[in-house]
């Protein structure tokens, strides 16, 4: 009996959880209930809009590959400062292939705007993409092909370029009295440095020695600030240890950095030119609002156009070198079948006709045949490093102007595009730029838009720049 | 015009099968990067690699470090547990590796504890600011004093510290490059400055081939 009413009882309770929910009456309040279920009409129309999201999804790829599509671009750069958006678009657009050029031209930019974490974040992309140890990376084997040209490559910059990134990384370290990772960023520019200098040359961007010293000291650990200190002494006179209790470091970047183009017969030779006929030299420092106070002298410590030319030539010289003469033999070789096809007449018109089609296949060979080296650049480098030292009291230091000097030590009608004092409660820094890094035109100086789209139309480089946008959400 | 050996060793290649293949196909030889999201195992070998401190080396040397330092049963069985202080303040890092401190030390701390299992007490100076804070409160009544009443803050037995140096080098010719990384940690008595225990250094050394392409 028990058992036939708990049965009953059972499938009365089946039943009312198979019945749908009663609509709630008048005057009734649906409180309890989390959600009205969807309405025929609601479902069709939710299985419509995904219909059509995955139509436009399917075009968009037919269209744009794996993007980026219409729209991204502009919903990634909204939430990016204003002056910085340029910046964030070319680095979106541009991918792995010019993602250290373009991190490099972003932080420097975001370095004068004061937006030190933008900086610091570009920076470290930069860095990482720089110490990656490349192998059997598709673009490398691309740049060396006798097809392809160099720009195929991820761009990782020439030697003082690198070393570069690593410095603003360091003033960036200092700015943060993150003084070992400092001193970290430094040691890694010298690091560049020692790239294509032949054994028996020394490092000579000695800036960076002084730079390592300098960290070390406003660490505390004097020894190895004395050991660096000497290394720049040595190479620089102008880079001597500063005085006990010096705790202010004043840093001017003067000028516009060297500029790469190619020449030879089939641009194949990369070159770097000094930027000619702007008018500052010098420079020294002044506290603001002290007319009275004395001026802070700076001292050349660095030439840019000087690093870059001092180099024992690139190993990918060497083979474009030899590429430029794979290109050079075989239309000469196609010449010389052309010519002798229609000077001898021993083998008839056919003969004839098979020699210059012959000849006109070498020579579309050696058309199909790229040495080009890769100029691409970064362009808002200085072209000189000026530095003096004082001791401030109390830190952080106050603010500064700048004036900036001609070659005859004239005053300059130059305002300075960057002037940013990094406080600090053992040391300080003052950083200074005569040229606007952020007044530039953002795309990306030297690229090969021909490459750049061949480049672009490859699924496999369209994965991985898509994993690269994906990676820049965290901006 | 003078041709040099790789000019000529160019035109052989312009004439080899495999390049004419790769010329149609416009997919040279090389292995393909794999697409998407990996999961890795963070105590092997990574996919991306330097010459410097990996994401291995800090599993490793945080584990090396602990043995060594809870085989010692001087420091670590007494019957009251010594109290230690391991924080990035005084792991310094001297060597050409940029590196986040706190990785090492938070995982030689977080990995000590739960192995050490009571033997080993650990205080968060990191922490004194929130401690602080909360004191204040206590002791201008905007609060009680919780539910285990007011007590001292702890004084430090030890301190950790540690040193990463470096040292690098490259063959000009080759472009090959190699990075000796050393990693110290020592224990310091805070009475006495006596280092009462000195891990066996943990050295990195790894050597890589840049691509000519970059060189």
């Amino acid at each position: 009996m028990f058992g036939l009413v708990a049965a009953v009882s059972a499938l009365a309770t089946a039943a009312s959880h198979a019945e749908p929910p009663a609509a709630p009456t008048s005057g009734s309040t649906p409180a309890a209930t989390p959600s009205a279920a969807p309405t025929k009409e609601e479902l069709a129309a939710e299985a419509a809009a995904a219909k059509a999201k995955a139509r436009e999804q399917k075009e968009l790829r037919a269209k744009y590959g794996e993007g980026p599509y219409p729209g991204e671009v502009e919903a990634f750069i909204a939430s990016k400062p204003a002056t910085l958006q340029p910046f964030f678009r070319t680095l979106f657009l541009g991918g792995e292939r010019n993602a250290v050029l373009n991190f490099d031209r972003l932080g420097l930019a975001a370095m004068q705007a004061g937006e030190w974490k933008i900086a610091e974040h570009a920076f470290d992309g930069a860095l990482t993409r720089i110490e990656q140890v490349y192998a059997q990376n598709t673009q490398a084997e691309q740049a060396k092909s006798v097809w392809k040209k160099e720009a195929r490559k991820d761009y990782k910059g020439e030697p003082y370029e690198r070393a570069m990134a690593y410095y603003y990384r360091g003033l960036l370290y200092l700015r943060t009295e993150d003084y070992d990772n400092a001193r970290a960023s430094f040691k890694g520019a010298l690091f560049q440095d020692s790239i294509n200098l032949d054994g028996d040359r020394a490092q000579d961007f000695v800036l960076m020695n002084y730079l390592s010293g300098w960290a070390s000291a406003c660490a505390g650990d004097t020894s190895l600030a004395d050991e660096q200190f000497q290394i720049a002494a040595k190479v620089n006179t102008n880079l001597v240890r500063p005085p006990a209790g010096t705790n202010t470091l004043f840093i001017a970047e003067i000028g516009l950095g060297p500029v790469k183009s190619k020449s030879g017969q089939n641009a194949e030779l990369l070159e770097f030119k000094s930027v000619t006929g702007l008018p500052e030299a010098g420079a020294y420092f002044t506290a603001s609002g002290n007319p009275a106070a004395p001026q802070i002298a700076t001292r050349e410590v660095a030439s840019l156009s000087y690093q870059a030319s001092d180099r024992d030539g690139r190993k990918m010289d060497g083979v474009l070198k030899g590429k430029a003469e794979a290109k050079a033999i075989t239309n000469a070789v196609g010449d010389q079948m052309i010519q002798q096809s229609l000077l001898n007449n021993n083998n008839g018109m056919g003969g004839m006709m098979g020699g210059m089609l012959a000849g006109w296949m070498m020579k579309g060979l050696s058309s199909a045949m790229h040495a080009d080296a890769d100029i691409r650049m970064w362009d808002t480098l200085p072209d000189r490093v000026l530095l003096a030292t004082a001791t401030v009291s109390p830190l952080p230091s106050g603010n500064y102007s700048i004036t900036f000097l001609d070659g005859k030590q004239a005053q300059v009608d130059l305002k300075p595009a960057a002037l940013q004092a990094f406080g600090g409660k053992r040391c300080s820094l003052i950083w200074a730029r005569s040229r606007d890094a952020i007044a530039v035109d953002p795309v990306t100086p030297g690229d090969d838009a021909g490459v750049a789209a061949a480049n672009a139309r490859r699924k496999e480089v369209q994965a991985k720049d898509k994993g690269f946008r994906a990676s820049l959400s965290d901006f | 015009m003078a041709v040099t050996r790789k000019g000529v060793r160019w035109i052989a290649q312009v004439f080899s099968a495999g390049l004419l293949a790769a010329t149609l196909s416009g997919q040279p030889a090389g292995a393909k990067p794999k697409e998407g999201v990996q999961d890795l195992d963070p105590g092997q070998k990574g996919v991306v690699d330097g010459v410097g401190i990996a994401s291995r080396d800090i599993a490793s040397m945080a584990d090396i470090a602990i043995r060594d330092l809870l085989s010692r049963g001087d420091i670590v069985n007494r019957p009251v547990p010594p109290r230690i202080v391991v924080d990035s303040e005084f792991f310094r890092n001297q060597s050409s590796q940029r590196i986040d401190r706190d990785m090492i030390t938070d995982a030689l701390r977080v990995q000590l504890n739960r192995a050490a299992a009571g033997r080993l007490r650990f205080l968060s100076r990191e922490s004194m600011l929130a401690v602080g804070r909360e004191r204040e409160l206590k002791d201008q009544g905007i609060t009680d004093s919780g539910t285990m009443g007011r007590r001292r803050i702890s004084g430090a037995d030890y301190q950790f510290v540690g040193k990463i140096t470096s040292l690098d080098s490259r063959n000009p010719k080759s472009g090959t490059y190699q990075r000796r990384t050393q990693i110290i940690f020592e224990l310091v008595d805070l009475e006495t400055d006596d280092v009462v225990w000195t891990g066996e250094p943990y050295i990195i050394l790894r050597a890589s081939d840049e691509d000519i392409v970059n060189q």
